[in-house]
């Protein structure tokens, strides 16, 4: 494996897929009803919060504040998308683990 | 803002905890969009949301800091924040060593959160009230201790000879009917005189209260509405002066409405002048008492106690200036009128709590002691690499105070849910209007916050202490295995937790054997599928003696027909109902200037003691036969038989207990001749004895056309029946209302109400400590045993069979539970006597309760021994050996 590719942890694909999803409306609220609908998982604020923090760091997503918004106590929302970067990482990331999960349905009894 | 928006301290704590700006604005933003769709949601779950919400928050930035900084320069970190941060990586490491400690504390803290809102809306949060700690509710007491409501004269008499008051007003609860377009109902109303509300010093809630003339005699037709009537009938119509309430079919003008506070009995609906029906009352009769409560307010400067006593010297004047006895004015500060025994009750509870604390507080100190040990290499490098002993020691301490903090914090999330189910379970026994107080308002967030502060002091400072000293020590002897220091103060915690346990244990077992004490004690009749309901009839029905026991006849003869009913009586009270008739008695022995003694009066039809099952022990019941023109007939109570006639029989004596008007007008007494005698029924409390006890026939009563209790049994439980009731009194006479349908089973349960709620909340605070406890013997002896593998190999190795190592570890860990049990006994036969006053037939140091406590307890720990216990049986000698 070449030092340079990168691999997104689980939660961090998870994000990159939701945002994905999203386009244009990808945001912690959003991203958050997405996960928690695909996959029944309960996710807090603070946590896709820090997350996209560090993605960001990473250079994997980009973010911009939208227009203040009343239902959201005058605050503005914060819209996130994937760099070239960070589709690159998702990819990478897809076909890692469904190359490890290649054939092996029997295995896991699927 | 909208009100649904986030708590500003949660905002504060995401501004502090997340610096970036784009992140803190998208983060606050999508917090409180999520905060707003929870608005459907109660308070709990809100709560729950937030704080789990802004856990994560601070889980996650505070790790990201560290990051942050140490891409930078750790350097600039002040140490404090060092320490914390250190403390949460590692707790992050050890999920499993951080769930038990913070669930631990979290238990205790908790549950003491929760009982102390409950503690605090009942005893420290003021009266609703103008200086309400200087109110004071007044009857009267006589000389044999009962006390009784107070009569109009003594009222008079206070009012103007006590200087320790300012103020006497008075109170004499009723009831009227109030008609409605689905029929007419009963409301409460309160007369009352003397300047009432003023004397309670509370605001009306729209328009004023009464004036002067208006509630003298004579009074005018003036109402003040009660909250809780003034928004179900008006739909809390702010207009609502001058408008028109119909009681018992005639208007009265409104004046004003009272504020949702004043709720002294059950909520009164309506207030009128006591005026309006002063000249019907006993307004000169000093003997004779209505029912009328008496709140008066202390002088600047008095005291409860002054009062009382100027109270006991002015009955003496009165009873030397007038030749008659009388009943001594009783001061009960209103705050304990309002809580007395549920707010003992709730200190004992808090107790109860707090020893829950300290199990819990002992195994975290011995959780702590633990992982230190294991952290002794570290400790040990710290020091090496010149931390000094007071940093080192501060590294701990944080530790546990982060523990706490974190256990403070779910504890808190434990006791918004706690408190719901606390007060629903205990919500009957609380005064009325009570339950409202108990929230998690800021003083129980202080409380708790100086709970989590001392528990982190508490059950850090031996560990950290330890720790930080035994680090020289601790280089030397490297290889040292297992230190005896720790193992006894293991040893001594262990004890702690037993003997808590044990006077929880003690406690709940006191009131559980109570409890069945109470089911089957012998109160004189059984009210098993008995149904009372009281009948108001409009004045025509009670228009004569005759037209009264008519109706009362028909209205029995109806539901006694309905299938399942077995009998039906009517009478003036029933036992356990609240309500009572006392009267003078006195027999054909009673000297003439003797008043005699009082008696309750049960006034029945001969079907009554059918109906509960109050055995006739000599001579007969009553028949239909004892009507007004025959022979006036009584029944006597086996304890007025034995202390009267204590060697003969009493039938056929001659006694008396109410007056009639005799042939030129004047009052005479009404004798009667005693036909039998009855068991002895528990009249006023299931707890004790009443007093001496008489029945007449309802049919040769002097009282007549009084609003009367009528009680049915039937064969079994009767869905159903009410409505049939209903509908038979309605065709019977349109006018009757029917009100207060209660079954005998829903008295007695009420009765116990306070008994079965401490009952519940002791047994499961002592289950919950057993647990914790067990949760540390285990914790102590796994620990211990893992210490001394080396030995019990070489044991084992030298041929020890492994069911006797077992046996060894287990007896060693006897010691301090056999210790602690012993103690704990001791403490608990010590505290036991705070419960005596709601203990019934069972003493504080009862045997079987005692005995039962301790053989649980033994059984229990030792269980929570021999589990860990069993891994030093399976030791592997050549495995403890190699590691060497």
């Amino acid at each position: 494996m070449s030092p340079n590719r990168r691999f997104l942890g689980e939660f961090e694909q998870m994000i990159a897929a939701a945002v994905l999803r999203l386009g244009d409306d990808a945001y912690g609220v959003t991203i958050i009803e997405v996960i928690e609908e695909r996959t029944g998982r309960g996710v807090k604020s603070g946590a896709v919060s820090v997350t996209l923090d560090r993605m960001e760091k990473k250079g994997l997503v980009r973010s911009r504040l939208g227009d203040a918004d009343d239902g959201r106590g005058g605050r503005p929302r914060r819209y996130v998308r994937l760099t070239a970067d960070g589709l690159e990482a998702a990819r990478e990331s897809r076909d890692a683990m469904l190359s490890l999960w290649h054939d092996l349905d029997e295995a896991y009894g699927g | 803002m909208s009100p649904r928006s986030l708590p500003r301290l949660v905002v504060a704590a995401t501004e502090r905890l997340v610096r970036d700006p784009t992140a803190r604005a998208g983060l606050l933003g999508d917090m409180e969009e999520r905060y707003g769709r929870l608005h459907h949601a109660g308070p709990v779950r809100r709560t729950i949301w937030l704080t789990s919400e802004l856990a994560a928050i601070a889980i996650h930035y505070i790790g990201e800091d560290v990051d942050h900084v140490r891409e930078e320069e750790v350097g600039t970190m002040d140490t404090l924040r060092q320490d914390l941060v250190f403390t949460l990586r590692a707790m992050g490491k050890r999920p499993g060593f951080t769930l038990l400690v913070v669930s631990t504390l979290a238990l205790g803290i908790g549950a003491n959160a929760a009982i102390f809102s409950v503690v605090s809306g009942l005893l420290l949060e003021p009266l609703p009230f103008d200086e309400g700690q200087r109110l004071a509710l007044v009857n009267e007491r006589e000389e044999s201790g009962f006390t009784a409501s107070v009569s109009f004269p003594n009222y008079r008499d206070w009012r103007e000879r006590a200087r320790s008051f300012d103020r006497f007003a008075i109170i004499l609860p009723s009831s009227r009917r109030f008609d409605t377009p689905d029929g007419p109902r009963i409301v409460e109303v309160g007369f009352v005189a003397g300047g009432f509300f003023e004397t309670l010093g509370i605001e009306p809630e729209v328009g004023r209260y009464f004036t002067e003339t208006e509630s003298g005699p004579g009074a005018e037709r003036v109402v003040v509405l009660g909250h809780g009537f003034w928004t179900e009938a008006f739909g809390a119509d702010a207009d609502v002066v001058g408008r028109s309430v119909e009681l018992n079919g005639e208007p009265f003008a409104v004046v004003g409405v009272a504020p949702p506070e004043l709720v002294l009995y059950e909520e009164t609906s309506v207030f009128l002048p006591l005026g309006l029906v002063q000249a019907r009352l006993p307004w000169d009769d000093r003997q004779t008492s209505v029912g009328a409560e008496v709140v008066a307010r202390l002088a600047p400067g008095a005291t409860f106690e002054a009062a009382q006593a100027e109270l006991l010297t002015i009955a003496g004047a009165i009873e030397r200036e007038t030749g008659e006895v009388t009943g001594a004015g009783n001061v009960t500060p209103l705050r304990s009128w309002f809580v007395g025994e549920t707010g003992r009750q709730s200190l004992l509870l808090m107790a109860a709590v707090g020893l829950l604390l300290l199990v819990a507080c002992a195994n975290v100190t011995n959780l702590l002691f633990v992982s230190s040990e294991r952290r002794r290499g570290e400790m040990a490098l710290r020091s090496a690499l010149g931390a000094s002993r007071w940093r080192v020691y501060r590294q701990l301490f944080t530790e546990s105070l982060v523990v706490a903090v974190m256990g403070g914090l779910a504890g808190l999330g434990l006791a918004v849910v706690g408190l719901d189910a606390l007060l629903s379970l205990v919500g009957d026994v609380l005064p009325v209007g009570f339950a409202d107080r108990m929230v998690i308002d800021g003083g129980v967030l202080a409380f708790t916050a100086m709970l989590s502060l001392g528990t982190a002091i508490l059950a850090g400072f031996l560990p950290a202490f330890r720790s930080a000293r035994a680090e020289l020590a601790e280089r030397l002897r490297a290889t040292a295995t297992g230190a005896t220091g720790p193992a006894r103060a293991r040893n001594v915690l262990v004890a702690l937790e037993v003997a808590f346990s044990m006077v929880l244990l003690v406690g709940a077992g006191l009131l559980i054997a109570t409890l069945a004490e109470l089911q089957n004690v012998e109160k004189g009749f059984d009210g098993r599928n008995v149904l009372t309901l009281r009948i108001q009839t409009p004045p025509e029905r009670r228009a004569t003696r005759d037209t009264w026991i008519d109706f009362h006849r028909l209205v029995r003869e109806e539901i006694g027909a309905l299938p399942g009913v077995a009998s039906v009586a009517t009478s003036n009270h029933f036992p356990l109902s609240g309500s009572s008739w006392e009267m003078l008695y006195r027999d054909e022995r009673t000297p003439a200037e003797d008043q005699g003694e009082s008696v309750l009066l049960t006034m029945v039809t001969p079907s009554y003691f059918e109906t509960y099952e109050v055995p006739i022990l000599e001579g007969r019941g009553f028949t239909a036969a004892d009507r007004w023109d025959a022979e006036r007939v009584a029944l006597v109570d086996e304890t007025l038989a034995r202390t009267r006639w204590p060697d003969e029989s009493p039938l056929g004596k001659r006694i008396t207990f109410e007056k009639v008007r005799g042939p030129d007008g004047e009052e005479v007494d009404l004798w009667r001749t005693v036909v039998g005698v009855v068991r002895h029924v528990r009249h006023y409390e299931l707890t004790s004895p009443s007093r001496i006890e008489a029945y007449t026939p309802l049919a040769q009563s002097a009282a007549w056309g009084f609003t009367s209790y009528v009680s049915v049994r039937t064969t079994s439980e009767l869905g159903g029946l009410v409505p049939r009731i209903r509908a038979i009194v309605g065709s019977l006479e349109p006018g009757a209302t029917i009100y207060r349908v209660r079954t005998i089973e829903s008295v007695i349960d009420q009765e116990l109400g306070l008994h079965r709620a401490m009952r519940e909340l002791l047994t499961v605070m002592a289950a919950l400590t057993l647990l914790l406890g067990c949760v540390g013997i285990y914790s102590v002896v796994s620990h211990t045993t893992a210490l001394r593998l080396k030995e019990l190999g070489l044991r084992i190795a030298l041929g020890g069979a492994p069911s006797r190592i077992t046996r060894l570890v287990v007896r060693e860990s006897l010691v301090p539970i056999a210790t602690g049990i012993a103690f704990g006994a001791i403490a608990a036969m010590g505290l036991g006597r705070l419960l005596r006053s709601i203990l019934y037939e069972v003493g504080p140091t009862d045997p079987a309760v005692l005995g039962s406590a301790a053989a649980i307890l033994l059984c229990v720990a030792t269980v929570s021994a021999w589990l860990p216990a069993r891994r030093a049986g399976r030791v592997q000698p050549q495995e403890v050996l190699r590691a060497e």
